[in-house]
């Protein structure tokens, strides 16, 4: 089971890429709509939407990158104060908890992306197809499957404190 | 009845909130059999996050991870020293000060207090003053960060309840101040009590000196406020401007290079994607709740318990202090704006007050044990044990809830600047 | 009496489709149900007052079996949301933007063909036409249904300053618009410069200058108070501003004959009743914005567009039957 742990690496070295990516595109877009609207006075339709856009593969793609580091917000009050094995068995269930979350839901949103009004929609003032700003739920739940299953195998490899 | 007693499980055993959200709507979804809601779950998610003012939040995060990065934050601090070191418990005024002054670049209490603590407490240390004390004071002071514009709190609240996001940012100026004014009478009350240190009088050259160096972070929120009064962006561009200026500033400082790049955008991206994802899993559960007509039933609830505004908003200052003693001010921030706002039109209470009380609120709930996101932080990076932290802590929360009280009974201090620039 | 239809695509959803908006009691007469309605405008706008007069009109047509449970101002969710909603039976009924739709069903845009319309009633009374029939047919699919259209007010121009005589007024001007193919095309064709934006940016967007107008229909433009900011009122007349009224066929699916007549009746006097409505709001907006010392032009120099029109009639026209049908049959 160890080489999950490989995939989730390699998976998380590709989100680092994209997230550089999709910072550097949010922030040319806006300060070009500023220049291009105060400065040259004409407005760019697609600046506000790309914008969005990439706001919305930041959080999922950001998100999965979070539960891989363990950095998402959490209450730590309760598993502080244990010690032990069954600190252990308390974060093993967490890991487990989410994996099947996660995976289930990937499994809805499977259905979901594939329901034909989706491939209908187009945004309002590109015309882009939505499919692509949607595909990065499917895909960042596939990356958060990943990295939760890695974290339980990881915590089968990880010495008892 | 069990999804409630499960979503309080989940949250106890330590699954991220995000996903303890997710997870019980999903449950919910299930157990009413509804599963027609089930396959429109991820659409909810998807624009549960569309929103032009959300760009706000990475962009702010990164402008401030880039000052920091920069070299703004020590040069903010060093400006403060020469300005106020010399009076007795200088530094103490100076970590309020500089505090000040990174507020206006960073929208974020818990990490400002990650940056000051790290900064402020050992050079307090170094002139004598009590750990304990200058954790405290960096940490109280910290929570000017989503006080003073710009705010993650204020953005997250303009979206979530339709309200402008230029004007919540005006709001907040005066509480901000008051808030400050607060912090500097009680640290000349404890200077002259407990005799605090006085710093070396610096030359007048030096004023000159860390002036001319810290101008161009100073330049950050006069841009920020002149730009959006002056039509030139609105306040989500305003937030790629200050990323432009943070740019240019950190390469002009020389401590910012193209290396450093990669490792800042992926911390705005771990910052930024904790909020974002947790207001997109928290826009899932309120659409499940609407569905139920929970915030429905607690309107009608709070409406027979009072109907006068004073007692409603001091009920809810309660609630939302306890709230806050346990959660994280921005996802109960999340999860409550939609529950609360359609009760304001009933007691006519301006939605805009009600934003900065709220936010405000729950701000101060960072400093509040047993969970405390602020308190921890300072303590893990000062060392201070989190109890005595705690205990010194005390005083400040109590200047803080002093502003929280003059706010809420005097509406005008949250509205008229806004009211002005109008 | 109802066998149970499989409605939608997926097989695994067709069993549990709608449950939670009607109850089997029994068959027939006795049956009762709980109807869900979502719109994203707020509950003073027309589209709220037409639903809760098609909840009414429900109820006392089924003799208390039918009860309508009004989500406004999106509390549902978007308009994409409503539609998945709609698609797999959670949402019975949806008012969904013209606007928002036309960015799935070309067709649509025909509503927003510059001065094709005169005033709100010439507008509603296109509704009649086998061209409104078509489009509605274009939105209908496997599991909704649209059944009508309920018009908001006409769009007007509003600007910060100037009042609109003729394209060389608004050439440059940024101007806050709707995202939808057509309107966008008819700004930019106009040489304004066109500015998507929030709502609740709008305010401020026109205060200090973001923007320096705005295409907006009268409600809005009072709720928003925007009558503050800005003293030049535009009667453009521009443009119509529906919605479609949709219905989910799973929904549907389930009702007897009987049943499914009192919903369409009842749908059917509430919209009629909506749009005596809207033409009260206009003349009420008018008097508001009158008394509130706004300057107010009526607007009569559609020839200085002429070319602008053309284009646009050209571009959409040429593209669907039904849009050209409806230019030919209203074009002056
Ligand atoms: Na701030
Ligand atoms: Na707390």
């Amino acid at each position: 089971m160890k080489f999950i742990i490989t995939i989730s690496n390699a998976v998380y070295k590709v989100e680092q890429v994209m997230a550089v990516i999709l910072l550097s595109i949010m922030t040319v877009s806006l300060t070009a709509g500023v220049i291009f609207r105060y400065f040259l006075n004409n407005p760019l339709m697609w600046s506000g939407e790309v914008g969005v856009f990439s706001l919305i593969w930041l959080t999922f793609i950001g998100g999965s990158m979070t539960i891989k580091k363990k950095k998402s917000a959490r209450l730590t009050i309760l598993v502080d104060n244990l010690k032990g094995s069954l600190k252990k068995m308390v974060e093993r269930l967490c890991y487990l908890i989410v994996l099947v979350f996660v995976a289930y839901f990937l499994y809805i949103i499977v259905h979901w992306i594939q329901t034909p009004s989706i491939l209908q929609q187009r945004s309002s003032s590109m015309q882009i197809k939505m499919i692509y700003p949607y595909l990065s739920i499917v895909i960042s739940f596939l990356f958060m499957t990943i990295h939760s299953l890695s974290l339980l195998v990881e915590s089968f490899y990880t010495k008892e404190m | 009845m069990l999804i409630f007693i499960l979503f309080i499980v989940l949250l106890l055993i330590g699954v991220p909130i995000a996903l303890v959200l997710g997870i019980t709507s999903i449950l919910y979804i299930i157990l009413s059999d509804n599963m027609g809601l089930l396959l429109t779950a991820p659409q909810r998610l998807f624009s549960g996050i569309e929103s032009n003012g959300l760009i706000a939040i990475p962009l702010f995060m990164l402008a401030g991870e880039l000052m920091n990065s920069g070299g703004i934050t020590k040069r903010l601090i060093s400006f403060s020293q020469v300005l106020l070191g010399h009076y007795r418990g200088g530094l103490a005024y100076v970590n309020v000060v500089a505090n000040m002054f990174l507020a206006s670049i960073i929208g974020s209490a818990t990490a400002q207090i990650a940056m000051m603590s790290k900064m402020m407490v050992p050079a307090m240390e170094k002139e004598g003053y009590k750990k304990e004390f200058s954790t405290s004071i960096t940490a109280a002071s910290g929570i000017l960060g989503p006080i003073i514009p710009p705010s993650m709190m204020f953005i997250i609240y303009g979206v979530t309840s339709g309200q402008s996001i230029g004007t919540m940012f005006l709001a907040g100026i005066i509480p901000g101040v008051l808030l400050i004014v607060g912090y500097i009478a009680l640290i000349s009350f404890i200077g002259y009590k407990h005799n605090l240190p006085i710093s070396q009088k610096q030359p007048l050259s030096k004023l000159f000196t860390s002036l001319f160096q810290v101008l161009p972070a100073l330049l950050v929120p006069i841009v920020i406020i002149v730009g959006i009064l002056g039509g030139i962006f609105t306040p989500t561009e305003s937030a790629a401007i200050a990323c432009l200026i943070a740019f240019i500033v950190g390469f002009a400082y020389r401590e910012l290079g193209v290396k450093d790049i990669p490792s800042i955008f992926i911390n705005t991206t771990h910052s930024t994607a904790i909020v974002t994802l947790l207001i997109a899993m928290a826009s899932l559960f309120g659409w499940v709740l609407t569905f139920e007509g929970v915030p429905q039933a607690i309107s009608e609830w709070m409406i027979t318990l009072t109907e006068n505004p004073l007692l409603f908003l001091l009920l809810l200052n309660i609630l939302l202090l306890l709230i806050g003693t346990v959660m994280d001010g921005i996802a109960a921030l999340i999860i409550l704006v939609p529950i609360f706002s359609p009760l304001l039109p009933l007691y006519d209470i301006d939605p805009i007050h009600f934003g900065v009380i709220i936010s405000i609120n729950l701000t101060i709930g960072l400093l509040t044990p047993p969970v405390g996101t602020g308190l921890f932080i300072a303590s893990s990076i000062s060392g201070v044990k989190f109890e005595s932290l705690s205990k010194a802590i005390l005083p400040f929360l109590g200047v803080a809830l002093l502003v929280l009280i003059l706010l809420t009974y005097f509406p005008q201090l949250v509205l008229w600047i806004p009211s002005m620039a109008n | 009496v109802e066998s149970q239809q499989s409605a939608g695509d997926d097989g695994d959803q067709s069993s549990s489709g709608s449950e939670g908006t009607s109850n089997e009691e029994a068959s027939g007469e006795g049956r009762t149900y709980e109807f869900n309605l979502s719109h994203v405008t707020p509950p003073s706008h027309n589209w709220q007052k037409t639903a809760e007069k098609f909840g009414e009109e429900l109820e006392t047509l089924s003799d208390g079996r039918m009860e309508l449970e009004i989500f406004p101002n999106g509390q549902l969710g978007s308009e994409g949301d409503m539609i998945q909603q709609i698609e797999t039976g959670t949402l019975s009924f949806g008012i969904i933007t013209n606007a928002y739709l036309s960015n799935r069903i070309d067709s649509l845009n025909g509503w927003f063909m510059p001065f094709l319309f005169d005033d709100l009633e010439e507008a509603n009374a296109a509704k009649e036409t086998e061209m409104a029939q078509q489009f509605l047919d274009d939105v209908t699919n496997d599991s909704m249904l649209a059944i009508d259209f309920a018009f908001a007010g006409n769009r007007h121009i509003l600007m910060t300053e100037g009042e609109v005589t003729s394209p060389e007024d608004i050439e440059g001007k940024k101007m806050r618009i709707i995202g939808s193919p057509a309107m966008q095309d008819f700004w930019v064709e106009s040489g304004a410069s066109p500015t998507p934006m929030p709502l609740p940016d709008v305010y401020t967007s026109l205060q200090n200058g973001v923007i320096d107008g705005i295409d907006i229909d009268l409600d809005a433009l009072v709720s928003l108070k925007l009558h503050e900011i800005a003293q030049d009122l535009t009667l453009t007349n521009h443009m119509s501003f529906p919605s479609v009224v949709v219905m989910s066929k799973q929904v549907r699916a389930e009702l007897p004959e009987e049943d499914l007549q009192i919903v369409d009746e009842a749908l059917e006097s509430a919209i009629e009743w909506g749009i005596q409505d809207q033409i009260q709001r206009e003349q009420d907006n008018l008097a508001f914005l009158e008394e509130n010392g706004m300057n107010i032009t009526e607007f009569d120099n559609h020839d200085t567009f002429l070319d602008i029109i053309d284009s646009v009639y050209t571009n959409y026209g040429d593209e669907n039957e039904a849009i050209q049908a409806l230019i030919e049959e209203y074009q002056d």
